[in-house]
């Protein structure tokens, strides 16, 4: 629909005003917000997620389209409510104890919630305990651990210690630049992923496997 | 401390390899001695530097300690540089943190200040920039020629902007204030051009083994090592934008100028880099990705040497010497090349053998 991609566009220009401004006339016109949701906001967005796994853009214009899927979200809130409750399953996300660096981290929020996944950010220097404290409170699927400092790596090996001890039914995925998938394996790990758009691949196959 | 004779030679070493000269690597091996000593940690002697309480001759006493816990081989040398990257930003308003356990030093983001409202000029009195002259002056009493300085670490022009504005901030404010960004950016850039070229009068006055940087190659000219870390998160276009003109300036400003390429996602910016004309560049692989001898960096070793500039990298280990061999094989020549090699005391023979082998003077 003509509308819808005009949305999209804007979103991946990141031109939140006008982004609202034609979320709010497509709802006025009829389209349905969930329509608009997946085909306007979250298709702009993936294709936005793929341009950057590619380097076709880079942060900047993913934290810009991001705004404007934010502002176009907003819009729609009123007319989501009933269908949330059934969302896609549940993503713990923070930057492990000891680490600052947020960007990477907030790029995978952006992704994931792309893909429909409700996401609890925990934000930055977050604790093994809090990982897992907020996994049971929230009965979430998956635990998503950041780091950027070989220093504070280790964290993510906690992480993974308290889930087994506690016998968890959460899967743990793992990514910052100095992660790699050796350091994945050899901490017990479940996912590793080197990018923001991947990682919300890998997430929604897991979803999608947990349901059937 | 080194011999006269020991200094004689690497200075002229070092001249000949600046001028793409001598037929060797330049090969540094620095090992820390099994007795340290009355050697305090790398934290601790931050601290000291940033404690203005502390006379900067004190200060420069204590490195004698440190210098002395050290193995100086091949061609490294004891030197000296004020701590820690991005200094230039809190000379301009920032504050800071200094982790003792870690040795490190945060730098912290202005906040509740619009980008508006960062008006930065560097004062001729404050108290920071005059502790890096102090400190400059107070190691040249101390040591004379048997060190050699280097100018505190200023940091890039858009690493700073960054550090000021906080990461996500920065990013938007590309799109949001483009000209602002560049007022910014171009206000420390002032600042920068005057730390820069009044550290390095001071260092001229008094006789010393050389110019050095933190990254510690000795010249007989002022040296410098650019950087840009926050390439990483943009493509091309805001690369031109933003830092290359910068880049440029600075490759002019210091005679013997280097760039420290830092990581995977500051390949893609390489071309622009050569090409604003630096003498040199130092190559990062970053934690997490593949080794100095992974086959996908070969490209960056190839446009490095083919457009007729200074090459180096670190070996953190003895394990890690193979690169050197790596280097020189892929390149086919041991010319125009610089490792910067660390190590333990045990370990001194393998290091040694490297030394002899490329036929670097012990
Ligand atoms: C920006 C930055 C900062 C900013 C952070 C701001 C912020 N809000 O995040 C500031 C200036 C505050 C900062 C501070 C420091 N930094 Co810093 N920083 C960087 C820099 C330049 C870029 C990092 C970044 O954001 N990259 C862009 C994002 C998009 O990439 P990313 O995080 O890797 O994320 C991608 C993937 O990894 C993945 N991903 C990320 N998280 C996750 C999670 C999951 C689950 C998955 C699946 C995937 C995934 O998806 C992302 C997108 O595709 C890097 C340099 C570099 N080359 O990486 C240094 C770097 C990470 N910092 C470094 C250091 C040392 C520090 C300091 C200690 C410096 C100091 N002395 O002050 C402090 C530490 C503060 C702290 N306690 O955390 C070092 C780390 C060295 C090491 N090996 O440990 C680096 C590598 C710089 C260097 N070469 O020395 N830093």
């Amino acid at each position: 629909m003509e509308k819808l991609n005009e949305i999209s566009e804007l979103l991946q220009k990141g031109r939140a005003k006008n982004v609202a401004i034609l979320v709010q006339e497509a709802l006025d016109e009829g389209i349905d917000a969930k329509v608009i949701l997946s085909d306007a906001l979250l298709a702009g967005m993936g294709i936005v997620g793929e341009k950057f796994k590619k380097e076709e853009v880079f942060v900047p214009e993913v934290l810009i389209a991001a705004r404007a899927m934010n502002k176009g979200v907003e819009v729609l809130k009123p007319y989501l409510q009933d269908s949330d409750s059934q969302g896609k399953g549940k993503a713990i996300l923070g930057t492990v104890k000891g680490d600052l660096h947020d960007i990477g981290k907030n790029l995978v929020k952006i992704m994931l919630e792309g893909k429909g996944i409700e996401v609890i950010d925990l934000g930055t220097d977050v604790s093994a305990e809090t990982f897992i404290e907020e996994a049971k409170k929230n009965n979430a699927d998956i635990i998503c651990c950041s780091a950027l400092l070989t220093t504070t790596m280790p964290e993510m090996k906690r992480v993974v210690e308290l889930v087994k001890s506690e016998n968890l039914d959460v899967k743990i995925m793992i990514g910052g630049a100095p992660v790699n998938q050796d350091f994945c394996d050899e901490i017990g790990a479940d996912y590793y992923t080197d990018d923001a758009a991947s990682a919300a691949d890998v997430a929604k196959s897991i979803l999608e496997e947990a349901k059937c | 401390m080194l011999t006269n004779e020991k200094k004689e030679q690497l200075v002229s070493d070092y001249e000949a390899w600046w001028n793409h000269e001598l037929k060797r690597p330049i090969i540094q091996v620095t090992l820390a001695k099994n007795d340290q000593g009355k050697a305090v940690s790398r934290g601790q002697l931050l601290d000291m530097v940033y404690d203005y309480s502390i006379p900067a001759q004190e200060v420069a006493k204590c490195y004698r300690d440190t210098f002395e816990s050290q193995i100086y081989l091949g061609d490294a040398f004891p030197h000296f540089y004020m701590r820690s990257t991005g200094i230039l930003g809190a000379m301009l308003g920032q504050t800071y943190t200094i982790d003792v356990e870690r040795g490190t030093i945060w730098f912290e983001e202005m906040k509740g200040k619009e980008l508006e409202d960062l008006q930065p000029k560097l004062a001729e009195d404050n108290q920071l920039y005059q502790r890096g002259i102090d400190l400059i002056k107070a190691f040249q009493e101390e040591f004379k020629d048997d060190i050699a300085l280097g100018i505190p670490n200023l940091g890039g022009m858009m690493d700073i902007v960054e550090s000021m504005r906080g990461a996500n901030n920065s990013l938007m404010d590309l799109y949001d204030d483009p000209d602002e960004v560049k007022r910014l950016n171009n206000d420390i850039y002032t600042a920068y051009e005057m730390a820069y070229k009044n550290y390095m009068d001071i260092i001229s006055q008094e006789k010393s083994m050389g110019y050095t940087g933190w990254t510690p190659l000795l010249s007989q000219k002022p040296y410098f090592i650019s950087q840009c870390d926050f390439c990483c998160m943009i493509g091309p276009d805001q690369f031109e934008e933003f830092v290359a003109g910068t880049l440029d300036k600075e490759a002019s400003l210091i005679e013997r100028s280097f760039y420290h390429l830092d990581g995977p996602g500051a390949v893609k910016h390489l071309d622009r880099i050569i090409e604003s004309g630096f003498g040199g560049i130092q190559w990062i692989n970053g934690a997490g990705s593949k080794p100095i001898d992974d086959e996908g960096w070969t490209d960056i070793y190839q446009k490095v040497h083919n457009a007729g500039l200074l090459l180096q990298v670190y070996c953190y280990s003895k394990e890690e010497l193979r690169f050197i061999d790596h280097i020189v094989n892929l390149l086919g020549t041991t010319e125009g090349l610089a490792f910067i090699c660390n190590g333990q005391e045990e370990d001194k023979e393998i290091f040694e053998s490297y030394l002899e082998k490329y036929n670097v003077p012990k």
